[in-house]
């Protein structure tokens, strides 16, 4: 059964069957070909002789032919002659009389000693023979022949030379067909073998590639790529795990300390609702923070990709513009825009509109008074490059790369309140889009650059998505027109 | 206001159902979608407030379904699940408003508030009145007293939704979602800075204040001399 069932006895089978068959084909093949040709050879002799005995009968008489038998049979052989009388008598050869036909035939002969009349005689003596049989003017018969043993004799050899080169084959074929299939079957085992470790809990057991890059290299190069993948995902899911945990600990505490007060301590009702207020406040945070896991958790699901359409990427990075403009300016900062028109890419409005949000919020709310802000959207060969530049203080290069990651805040930035994953969330989201997320030195400041792949269908109805039905064209439209300054205000 | 609270937790509907009696209103609470479907069905409500998740019958198809018998009674979804599909697939099943648990008691006031109480579509007017101020549609012009008030095309477009829900306590959240589209929280103070903004401009200088901060986390375009 187990035998049976295994890949190495299957494709050794296979092998045998193929070895047998193609031996069996070149058999028949040799076998056919050769009898065919023996036998034409043959009857041509025998036809030879015949003719010839006939013509010296005919030139020099029953004598003269009867010697020339005996010469024929001197040279030996395995030829068989008669001459036979138009009485049915015989005259000389070395088989016995028989009715007379004529041309080519097969013939079962009795032996015939000179001298002899043919009786006393065995049915040992008879012989198959292949024979020409001519009749002379007068009645007299000449007959040639020759036995089939030759023939017998070649197709025996052929049949054992067959029987043991397709026995070798099959040998062959055997061993063959084990040492191919188990060697292949050795290298799948070793991939089997390295999955049976992961499941062991061995996470970091890898399937061995060799060199040559075959099919069941790339297999294997393939299933480490996967594992890879999983294992590094397993491990942001760790990490998450454990940055949630530790994340939402120092907030519940919080949350503890002031109900805890609430009830302990609160004198009067103006302590007791500060207490409360400030328990709600820091419920708003923690609800913030699960909402934006959980925001980010759909996004990387990438469930909102079936909603993809063009969305006007200039007209949204203006919108941000002159919706924060203010805000900026109330900090203390400057925030101008350099924003070329018409840029589109495919992708969800809300999600993009999010992202340009944060990042501008995060350049807001990390750098200091005094700092200018810049929103710029251009596109070129083929991309949009949509990036937030500021000149604060920047981040240092080796942080840049983690900053994308859930909860990570830069130690600079520990004292602003905020959950850690405004960034994470762009990088979400520009995963999603395809794009490319990239943080530049902006010397000083910094420069979080976007670059998406443009649109190939241009912006449809900018209305769509929106739940409000007056809202998104007519903001479009303002928008034209605040382009060309004063026409806003008539 | 009649209201139709279908939600299957009994602490939520208690809560609710405690909270809209206290503000005066009249609440009937089904605990599943078919009881749901058939007080809708079968009574006249001012608002439905109906929860996405619900035994028996979804809240979707309880909305669907009431659509399709003909029911227009303005209905506000509510989810925990606080995803971004849900709310178009709500809003395309036929809901008007949609909120995310959990949220501010206030919030969910000004929402039904907003909803009970939705003008049939005005989309005709060409001017927005209140009290002294005035809002021309086609010229895009605002006067107060008589005299001109330039505003950026988003002031103009936060006054106008200002003045279209005159009355009305109209929550940062809603402001985000009518005015700017943004269905997400910002960190900074956008709608404070514009509305702070849009009060120097149009109540500076002028008898009385028009633009009023609601208690809550709100704001509330109303004429002089009016309730709430």
């Amino acid at each position: 059964m187990r035998i049976a069932s295994s890949l190495i006895f299957r494709l050794t089978t296979l092998y045998v069957l193929l070895f047998a068959a193609s031996v069996a084909i070149l058999f028949a093949l040799v076998w056919l070909v050769t009898s065919r040709s023996m036998l034409a050879q043959i009857a041509a002799n025998v036809e030879r002789e015949a003719i010839s005995l006939a013509d010296e009968y005919r030139a020099t008489g029953a004598e003269a032919a009867a010697a020339s038998i005996e010469r024929r049979l001197q040279r030996g052989g395995l030829a068989y002659y008669l001459l036979q009388g138009p009485n049915g008598l015989w005259i000389a050869g070395n088989i016995a009389p028989v009715s007379p036909v004529l041309g080519p035939l097969d013939l079962r002969v009795r032996l015939q000693s000179r001298g002899q009349d043919g009786s006393g005689q065995t049915a040992a003596d008879l012989r198959d023979a292949i024979g020409y049989g001519v009749l002379v003017g007068d009645g007299t018969f000449v007959l040639a022949g020759e036995d089939v043993r030759r023939l017998e004799a070649a197709r025996r050899a052929i049949l054992t030379a067959f029987a043991a080169g397709g026995g070798m084959s099959v040998i062959l074929a055997i061993l063959g067909g084990l040492v191919l299939s188990r060697g292949f079957l050795r290298r799948v085992d070793a991939v089997n073998e390295t999955a049976r470790m992961i499941m062991a809990g061995q996470l970091d057991a890898r399937a061995a590639v060799r060199e040559n890059g075959d099919e069941l290299d790339r297999l294997a190069a393939n299933l480490n790529a996967m594992l890879d993948r999983i294992q590094s995902l397993m491990e942001s899911l760790k990490q998450i795990s454990s940055d949630v945990a530790h994340d939402l600990r120092t907030p519940l505490a919080r949350l503890r300390q002031n109900l805890e007060s609430a009830r302990a301590t609160a004198q009067t009702a103006e302590e007791f609702r500060a207490s409360t207020d400030a328990a709600i406040g820091e419920t708003e945070a923690l609800l913030e923070t699960f909402s934006a896991l959980l925001r980010i958790a759909q996004i990387e699901s990438g469930s909102r990709k079936s909603g993809f359409a063009t969305v006007g990427l200039s007209e949204l990075f203006e919108l941000v513009a002159i919706t924060f403009a203010p805000v900026a300016e109330d900090q203390g900062q400057r925030l101008v825009s350099d924003i070329e028109g018409g840029a589109a890419v495919s992708g969800d409005r809300e999600l993009l509109l999010q992202l340009a949000t944060n990042l501008v919020e995060n350049a807001i709310r990390h750098t200091p008074k005094g700092t200018t802000i810049e929103l710029k959207v251009r596109r070129s060969a083929g991309e949009i490059v949509a990036g937030v530049a500021d000149s604060g203080p920047g981040i240092p290069a080796e942080e840049r790369a983690k900053v994308f990651r859930r909860f990570y805040r830069l130690e600079s930035s520990r004292t602003t309140p905020g959950s850690g994953l405004g960034l994470a969330l762009v990088a979400a989201v520009a995963e999603l889009h395809g794009a490319r997320l990239r943080l530049l030195d902006h010397a000083p400041g910094l420069v979080v650059e976007v670059r998406f792949p443009e649109a190939t269908t241009p912006v449809a109805e900018l209305a769509g998505r929106s739940s409000v039905p007056d809202s998104g064209p007519r903001l479009t439209k303002t928008y034209g027109k605040r382009q060309a300054p004063d026409r806003a205000d008539p | 206001m009649k209201i139709l609270v279908v939600e299957d937790d009994r602490q939520t509907a208690e809560y609710l159902a405690k909270g809209l009696r206290q503000e005066g209103h009249v609440v009937v609470v089904a605990d599943n979608g078919r009881d749901g479907l058939l007080h809708a069905a079968g009574e006249k409500y001012d608002v439905m407030i109906i929860d996405r998740m619900l035994p028996g019958l979804d809240g979707l198809s309880v909305v669907k379904t009431a659509r399709g018998a003909g029911v227009k009674t303005p209905i506000l979804l509510l989810t925990t699940l606080g995803g971004i599909d849900d709310r178009v697939e709500g809003l395309e099943a036929g809901g008007d408003d949609y909120l995310v648990k959990p949220f501010a008691f206030a919030e969910l006031l000004a929402r039904i508030n907003a909803l009970a109480r939705r003008p049939p579509m005005a989309d005709t007017e060409t001017t927005l009145k209140v009290a002294d101020l005035e809002m021309d549609l086609l010229k895009r012009t605002v006067r107060r007293a008589g005299r001109d008030i330039e505003l950026t095309p988003l002031e103009f477009k936060l006054l106008e939704h200002l003045l279209r829900n005159r009355s009305r306590v109209l929550t940062r959240t809603m402001l985000l979602e009518g005015v700017w589209g943004f269905h997400f929280d910002p960190k900074t103070s956008v709608v404070e800075t514009h509305i702070s903004r849009l009060r120097s401009k149009i109540d500076k200088g002028f008898e009385p204040e028009l633009i009023h901060t609601a208690r809550g986390s709100g704001y509330i375009l109303r004429p002089p001399h009016a309730n709430r």
